[in-house]
């Protein structure tokens, strides 16, 4: 397999706390790989946002701190200029934010924004740069370019300005695109259209996409390969079919629990996993997860090992021999009054 | 549609104007246990005076005509006189002082807007470093020194201690020069007015504009514009900047109408500017009827006028104001 697109290794992030750092992101490591779509999957808080922002560089330097190493395209970028990093943003690697409705200049036309970014990676005049963003706004599947360019972001609706958020970040063919939960703030049948867009332009522009979502029904359409975060973490990781065919990571399984089946008997209430993810001041010595996980014993009270096999990894002690056991009986045990 | 907006808010203006000459009519003329006809021919005045006055205001006759003669005398006959100061015409008087308030106060917001937005964005541009901890703390003293003590010691050192020095050899004798008669020395006579009215509200301004550029790069859109690889220049100027502008705009239109209808009477007194301020001041002093009516209704024009220029202000600033 040639060289990785991003390598990740060993990213840890830390904010200023109050009585010193608090570590958010502990020991992160993933390859992102041409044409690639990479899931990264988790609950509120477990870091997905903030890795990828780091990549980008836009953590406030002043209150956070990142070790590690990431390299895009075999160059170094947490220790990168910030002129380097400039020329990477938006040119090589692109955002789309999680709320479109918040994520636009409200004061700048849609047209306008777009020229800027593209001015500032080309040569191009104002005029092509104009034209250009009208053809982008109409390969995103904006029906009427030339009337949109022209309108500001609150003059559109939710899915059209994530459309233009779309076209905007893919304005300089980014290599890399890094998609914040594109869809979660938008209504269920424009969700399925921006899925659809996004997919299409893998196919169209051949950029790889990250693409960070906490629902597994965006995973398993979307999704080659998945990263499952808890905690700051990886707990899983491995390719999308395998995962959903056989989750390793009792999180995993508390995940895919709560997707309600579309065939065989309608379930009384959908499974939880109780409790919330630990702050991230107050996460448990050994094993993360396990003050909320139904299968854990005493020895999750220390670190996990990280098992691996066929291109996947789960950070848990539940080996091969045990899971499927572990898992349904667990199953059992959930549909039980407690 | 612009248009409408503009008429549609310059009809509002007309009504707040009505309303506030009413008030302030009502506010001299109908108080219970006064008789206006004193009050306007001042204090100790002879008989035939207040019989002249009683005759002359309509002060017999209803309410209404009161107030239809007193509007009468304002606006279009101009001819009302004070009786304190015998023979100053009070309009003439107030379109007199007007151009000296007017250049006093556009040439120090001037100053302050600059001013203000110089601090605000170099503060905000290297927030939390040593240089927006100095901007900070000057910006706090200018707000802090009142405004006669500075006026007191600008002229001690220009006009006094230091005046034969290279600094201020130029500085010419307290006093308004007109613009038409000779444009330089109006220009030599206001610089200091401007630069003592101006630093208390440059120090305001910074201190407001910081905070809101500040806020605004909480905001998403902020994050998107670094991700799009922009210099953080064009961020903070582009991006930033014109949503952090409607406090200081709306702030600037409270300030500068308050302060062209006669706020600015420190700073005209000390450096013996005879504005607005004054006039009102004085008329203040003795009771001058006529006087105060007049300049209240001049004042309230402008204050009126400023929010006005703020709410079109708004439309320009923010596209989101225009579908209203």
């Amino acid at each position: 397999m040639s060289a990785p697109l991003l390598d990740v290794r060993g990213l840890s992030i830390s904010f200023a706390g109050r009585n010193g750092p608090i570590g958010v992101i502990e020991d992160l490591s993933f390859q992102v790989h041409e044409q690639e779509t990479l899931c990264i999957v988790g609950e509120s808080g477990s870091g997905k946002t903030v890795a990828l922002l780091s990549m980008l560089g836009l953590l406030d330097p002043l209150s956070s701190r990142v070790q590690g190493s990431a390299s895009f395209k075999g160059k170094d970028i947490l220790s990168a200029s910030r002129e380097t990093l400039r020329q990477l943003r938006g040119r090589e690697i692109a955002l789309i934010s999680q709320d479109p409705m918040t994520a636009m200049t409200p004061v700048h036309t849609i047209g306008w924004q777009i020229v800027e970014q593209i001015r500032a990676h080309t040569d191009m005049s104002s005029r092509a740069a104009w034209n250009r963003a009208i053809e982008l706004l109409g390969e995103v599947g904006i029906a009427n370019p030339r009337m949109i360019v022209g309108q500001y972001p609150h003059q559109l609706s939710g899915g059209m300005r994530q459309r233009a958020m779309i076209a905007m970040a893919l304005s300089c063919n980014p290599s890399l695109l890094i998609a914040d939960e594109p869809t979660t703030a938008l209504d269920v049948t424009v969700q399925a259209q921006v899925l659809d867009l996004l997919r299409r332009l893998r196919r169209d522009f051949g950029s790889s996409i990250v693409l960070i979502t906490h629902d597994m029904g965006v995973v398993a359409e979307m999704a080659d390969r998945v990263l499952v975060m808890y905690a700051g973490r990886i707990v899983e990781h491995g390719p999308c079919e395998a995962i959903f065919a056989d989750a390793w990571h009792p999180y995993t399984w508390g995940l895919l629990d709560s997707i309600p089946p579309l065939d065989g008997p309608r379930p009384d209430r959908l499974v939880s996993i109780p409790g919330s993810p630990p702050q991230p001041d107050k996460r448990p010595p050994g094993c993360v997860f396990a003050p909320r996980c139904r299968a854990r014993t005493a020895i999750c009270a220390e670190p996990p090992p990280r098992q691996a096999a066929n291109g996947r990894d789960a950070l848990c002690f539940i080996d091969y021999a045990d899971r499927q056991a572990r898992r349904f009986g667990l199953a059992e045990n959930m549909d039980q009054p407690a | 549609m612009m248009l409408a907006v503009l008429l549609q808010r310059l009809a509002q203006m007309l009504f707040v104007m009505f309303g506030i000459s009413a008030l302030v009519f009502l506010i001299f003329f109908a108080t219970p246990g006064s008789d206006p006809a004193a009050r306007i021919a001042g204090k100790n005045a002879a008989p035939e005076t207040l019989l002249a006055v009683r005759h002359d205001f309509g002060l017999d006759r209803p309410l209404p005509v009161q107030y239809v003669v007193m509007m009468k005398k304002l606006f279009v006959t101009q001819d009302l006189v004070s009786f304190v100061n015998r023979g100053l015409k009070v309009v003439p008087a107030i379109i007199e002082a007007t151009p000296v308030t007017l250049s006093l106060v556009f040439g120090a917001a001037l100053f302050w807007v600059l001013g203000g937005l110089l601090v605000g964005i170099l503060a905000a541009a290297c927030r939390d470093s040593l240089a927006d901890r100095i901007l900070m703390i000057l910006s706090l003293t200018g707000v802090a020194i009142p405004v006669f003590w500075l006026g007191e010691m600008t002229n001690l050192l220009s006009q006094n201690r230091l005046h034969d020095t290279l600094f201020f050899s130029w500085v010419p004798a307290l006093g308004y020069v007109p613009f038409r008669a000779d444009p330089i020395g109006w220009f030599k006579a206001l610089l200091l007015p401007w630069l003592t009215l101006s630093l208390g509200f440059i120090g305001i301004y910074g201190r407001v504009l910081r905070a809101n550029i500040v806020e605004t790069y909480q905001e998403d859109f902020i994050r998107t514009a670094r991700a799009k690889g922009i210099s953080e220049t064009r961020v903070l100027l582009r991006h930033a900047l014109r949503m952090s502008l409607v406090p200081f705009v709306t702030m600037f239109g409270l300030d500068f109408g308050a302060l062209v209808g006669g706020g600015a009477l420190v700073t005209e007194v000390i450096f013996g500017l005879n504005g607005v301020g004054k006039l009102t001041y004085d008329s203040l002093q003795s009771l001058d009827l006529p006087v105060i009516m007049a300049s209240v209704m001049y004042a309230s024009f402008f204050v009126v006028l400023a929010n006005a220029v703020v709410d079109m202000t708004y439309v320009v600033l923010d596209p989101r104001m225009r579908s209203h």
